[in-house]
């Protein structure tokens, strides 16, 4: 064993460039083996375990506008009946902005369950209770830049100063009492947007023209994350129905969930528009499960043809050390030995092929990753993928050394130094 | 062999999809164009449709005209949510007879709604075949919600599907990116009813123009866009056959990338080869030095050594191709769908392809093999 | 028939490696003598024996091959030269072992586009007394039928003349004799015979003899 992986080593440095061309096939082999895996479960474990903060968790209901039912504060209850414990929480906001020409922050109403499905943090204060909601009590939260915006104009020095105070929220109605400060939403603090696209990256101008070309912007609901807004309770302002609904749940079930939330509304006789975060559906739908068979696929055809690759290698190379192997068969080794010292060298210069591919299929996945805007595309190292490629690597490497094996052990040592 | 396999596979595909995209964007309708509001609610206000103004723009296009209101609906057997029973979203279009012949509809069964059919409804194929399976759909009834409420309904006939390269990715709706009306009318899994029938009190959201024969429809929609703008109205106008040019330009461009793939599993498999070969040649130095003491010239040791490889590459080549069928059966019938023909054409792009890379790869140990002077190499023990 | 002037053989000139193998050598052989070139190892048999075979070119000189200066000759006019006007005979036999005797023979006949390949190896090697062994591979032959197929090719093609680098070095006695006479009775068909070898009954067969010392012809011996 030994001295087949040394053997291997001094083939390898002797001949770098040449062992490189040669090992293309295990080379590319590993990388379709971990590449898919490792961006799947990168991005299938991104969009479980960081769910706040990439929204993947969310799904959004708002209302089309061809004339059905409109969307009411009942909804959310209506939904969390008929999906049960599929649904972690469910809200319905109504956006009120401000009058033209004001420059007064606008109005959010909020109803129970804002807080929770919201995922809303707070810096200062507290969020109103179940009952102040419920009553429609004069209490506000101000979002960050709605709390900026009244610190200015009323020269305060911070917006902490704010809890406590009454604000003012229309010309026509009462002021308000601010009871909290809400922190940025996890999403506005990370950069992205509703579905979770980076709006910094690179490519986020090419994202915005493919969904404005199919009219597909979630624009009507951007104020949901924009941070500028009084919330209040929503029976503040009876007369204004909801005109969006926000509901949690597993992100596995989400692309269920949402058609469930979907058939449930249209019995009601409201044409919903509901999206979520789109990688979503692909990472644990059957998109997914196909790529990830097929790409086992790959692997399997382009192990094979680099391993035989490799046995043509190797039988040319036993040639050339025939003197070597006829010295080793004087001074010794048998049939058997020989033969396993050369299929052991020719599942080493396999597996080097197959190290050689780990690095470049986590590069390209680092790549891939960072090229897409969207912050759910993430990877990782797929140990159990990892480990399954080596040792079938090792293996299939062990069976294309068998012929170059054969070829080395019918040298006949007599024969071979005999010549001159 | 497999590497022939796999490019010629790969380039079948690719080939197969461009063309399959091509023939079923023809068939929506490339005289046809869309007149609808704008997307975006800031200037929603401004973009309405009405009856009126869908016949003024269509004097400008000089064909027939038509109006829909759109709702999605939920299309069933049973007018209620049965445990087995197959439903499907659809997005229902309330229109008049005259959208058949606009957009070319082609029905595989029956006929298209009439003036009379207040409870009758003409289904996309797709829906008919999410409700119905692959039997028949005409004369049967189905259950559609009209304002939450369950209405039965007398399917009339059914509409073929444009996009039968759809194959087995009929997944449901996809919910994942917003989509808008508009956006899903032209996917096609629609149910088509009288715009009474889905009432008459409805918005109008979408207007159905036609290009009058020699009209370009890029033209009309230029003549259609400045009178929109003249009366201050944000309403969006499009013409299909741009539309889907647009979408055949970007296809082309990704198959153009995707190509880049087949090139890459030929060019690997060259590199692989020929470093082998290079090793393989350096064991005939002795069988080249004596042919060259015999009289063979440099060029005819080089010659020898390229149509060697270049043969062998031929001759792995065409049980590949054996191959590259196979796999497109398999890929035809239980992935994708729709038929994937290996053409003599891609077949022999593949071969010459890879008879220049093996003669390529070959050409540098080839002739270094053949310059070497043969005294030197003979004189090795 | 074989002319050389001044003929000098450097490798690596103006190197410290530098060898001077030639040195202004002047050799005249007429046509159908049979020369023996003998000297002692390192001498320049082997240099003196590639130039008159056309395997390599004087660095200064000329070599006059029936009248033409070979000296300037490209690799193309070179490899013509020995494929049709050279024969070669060496010691280790030089056979390609993966084709039969007869596709040995056949080998410069092919790269001189013959027509008549074929019959002209199978009666070359007839001639040598091997027509029972047309198929065999070099693996199959004895020492001593390995050089009679290594003569068969070089006489095959008609040379003007021939070159054999100590033709039986590698045989046993009896065999040797054999390819002896076959290089004696080509030289009595007007075949040109130029031999290397440090064998005196080989160098005896010799109508004259050429010494070769450090690069130089030293002496050289007529017998009538």
């Amino acid at each position: 064993m030994l001295i087949a992986l040394r053997e291997t080593r001094r083939e390898i440095l002797r001949n770098p460039f040449r062992s490189l061309l040669v090992l293309q096939g295990i080379v590319w082999g590993t990388v379709m083996a971990i590449l898919p895996p490792a961006l799947l479960k990168g991005s299938r474990s991104a969009a479980l375990e960081r769910a706040a903060d990439l929204g993947t968790d969310r799904i959004v209901i708002l209302e089309a506008s061809s004339g059905g039912k409109p969307l009411d504060w009942d909804v959310p209850a209506l939904l969390a009946r008929a999906l049960g414990d599929d649904l972690r929480s469910e809200a319905a906001y109504a956006h009120v902005p401000p009058p033209k020409g004001s420059d007064a922050p606008p109005v959010i109403l909020i109803d129970l369950g804002a807080q929770a499905a919201g995922r809303r943090e707070l810096s200062e204060g507290r969020w109103p209770t179940d009952d102040e909601i419920a009553s429609g009590a004069s209490v506000a939260v101000l979002e960050p830049k709605a709390a900026e915006t009244l610190c200015r104009s009323l020269g305060l020095e911070s917006p902490a100063m704010l809890v406590g105070r009454e604000v003012s929220i229309g010309d026509d109605l009462a002021p308000v009492r601010v009871v909290g400060l809400a922190r940025h939403r996890r999403e506005a603090s990370m950069g992205q947007d509703l579905l979770g696209y980076e709006k910094d990256h690179p490519l986020s101008d090419l994202i915005d023209d493919i969904q404005d070309s199919l009219g597909i912007r979630p624009r009507q609901a951007e104020w949901l994350i924009a941070g500028d807004a009084i919330l209040v309770p929503r029976r503040l302002r009876p007369e204004v129905l909801p005109s969006l609904v926000e509901l949690r749940a597993d992100p596995v079930e989400a692309a269920m969930i949402a058609r469930k939330a979907r058939d449930t509304l249209l019995e009601r006789g409201t044409d919903p528009i509901i999206f979520h975060n789109p990688i979503v559906e692909f990472l644990f739908g059957e998109g997914a499960g196909t790529l990830e068979k097929f790409h086992w696929v790959i692997f399997c055809g382009c192990i094979l043809v680099g391993s035989a690759a490799v046995a043509c290698l190797r039988i040319l190379t036993v040639l050339e050390r025939r003197e070597e192997i006829a010295i080793r068969r004087v001074e010794g080794a048998t049939l058997v030995g020989i033969g396993a010292q050369i299929a052991i060298e020719t599942s080493a210069f396999c597996l080097a092929g197959a190290l050689a591919g780990l690095p470049l299929a986590f590069l390209l996945a680092w790549i891939r990753v960072e090229l897409d805007p969207s912050s759910t595309v993430a990877w990782t190292v797929p140990i159990p993928e990892v480990l399954i490629t080596l040792a079938c690597v090792v293996f299939v490497g062990l069976l294309g050394g068998l012929l170059p094996a054969l070829r080395a052990a019918s040298l006949e040592p007599a024969e071979v130094l005999g010549r001159g | 062999m497999a590497s022939y396999g796999a490019a010629s596979t790969v380039l079948s595909v690719i080939t197969s999809f461009r063309e399959r995209l091509a023939a079923d964007m023809r068939r929506v309708g490339w005289n046809v164009i869309n007149v609808h509001p704008d997307p975006d609610p800031r200037r929603f206000l401004r973009s309405f449709i009405t009856e009126p103004l869908v016949a003024d723009l269509a004097s400008i296009a000089g064909g027939p005209h038509t109006v829909a209101s759109l709702e999605t609906t939920l299309v069933s057997l049973t007018p209620e949510v049965t445990e087995g029973v197959p439903r499907t979203a659809a997005l229902a279009i309330g229109t008049t007879p005259s959208w058949a012949p606009i957009t070319e509809m082609n029905l595989i069964e029956g006929r298209f709604l009439e003036p009379g059919d207040a409870a009758g409804c003409v289904l996309d194929q797709w829906v008919a075949r999410k409700v119905f399976g692959p039997g028949p759909a005409a004369g049967r009834t189905i259950y559609t919600l009209i304002g939450g409420k369950a209405t039965p309904l007398e399917v009339v006939g059914v509409a073929e599907d444009p996009f039968r390269i759809r194959g087995r990715f009929d997944r449901d709706e996809g919910s994942g990116a917003v989509r808008n009306i508009v956006v899903r009318l032209m996917e096609y899994k629609n149910i088509y009813v009288l715009r009474d029938t889905l009432g008459a009190g409805r918005p109008i959201l979408f207007g159905l123009l036609s290009a009058a024969p020699g009209v370009e429809p890029a033209e009309a929609v230029k003549g259609i866009r400045e009178r929109l703008t003249e009366i201050g109205s944000t309403a969006r106008a499009w013409d299909r056959k741009g539309w889907a040019q647009r979408i055949l330009g970007a296809t082309d461009e990704v198959a153009g990338i995707a190509s880049f793939l087949w090139v890459a599993i030929l060019a690997i498999t060259a590199l692989m080869a020929a470093a082998i070969i290079a090793i393989a040649v350096r064991g005939r130095y002795r069988e080249i030095a004596i042919r060259r003491v015999e009289g063979g010239t440099r060029a005819a040791i080089l010659t020898q050594l390229l149509l060697e490889n270049a043969i062998i590459s031929v001759a792995a080549a065409l049980p590949g191709f054996g191959l590259a069928a196979l796999a497109a059966r398999w890929l035809e019938t239980s992935v994708l769908g729709w038929p994937i023909p290996v053409r003599a054409g891609d077949l022999a792009i593949i071969l010459a392809s890879g008879v220049a890379l093996a003669i390529v790869t070959t050409f540098l140990p080839a002739h270094r093999a053949a310059s070497l002077s043969p005294i030197q190499v003979l004189a090795r023990p | 028939m074989i002319r050389l002037e001044k003929v000098e053989k450097v490798y690596w000139e103006g190197l410290p490696a530098e060898v001077r193998a030639l040195r202004e050598v002047d050799l005249h052989v007429g046509r159908g003598e049979h020369v023996a070139v003998l000297g002692p190892s390192g001498s320049g048999k082997s240099t003196l024996l590639h130039i008159l075979g056309c395997l390599d070119v004087p660095t200064r000189g000329r070599y006059l091959l029936e009248g033409e200066d070979t000296s300037r000759y490209s690799d193309r006019e070179l490899s013509r030269v020995r494929n049709r006007r050279i024969g070669f005979v060496f010691q280790a036999f030089h056979l390609l072992e993966r084709e039969t005797a007869l596709e040995n023979v056949m080998l410069p006949l092919v790269y001189a586009r013959r027509r008549d390949a074929r019959r002209a190896a199978s009666d070359a090697l007839e001639k040598v007394g091997l027509s029972a062994r047309l198929h065999h591979f070099p693996g199959q032959l004895s020492g001593g039928e390995k050089q009679r197929v290594a003569m068969a090719r070089a006489l095959a093609k008609d040379p003007a003349v021939i070159l054999a680098d100590e033709p039986t070095g590698n045989l046993d006695t009896a065999s040797g004799a054999r390819v002896l006479d076959l290089l004696g009775e080509a030289h009595a068909r007007g075949v040109t015979l130029v031999v290397i070898t440090h064998d005196g009954e080989v160098a005896a067969r010799a109508g004259r003899r050429v010494w070769i010392r450090d690069g130089r012809l030293q002496e050289e011996r007529i017998r009538p």
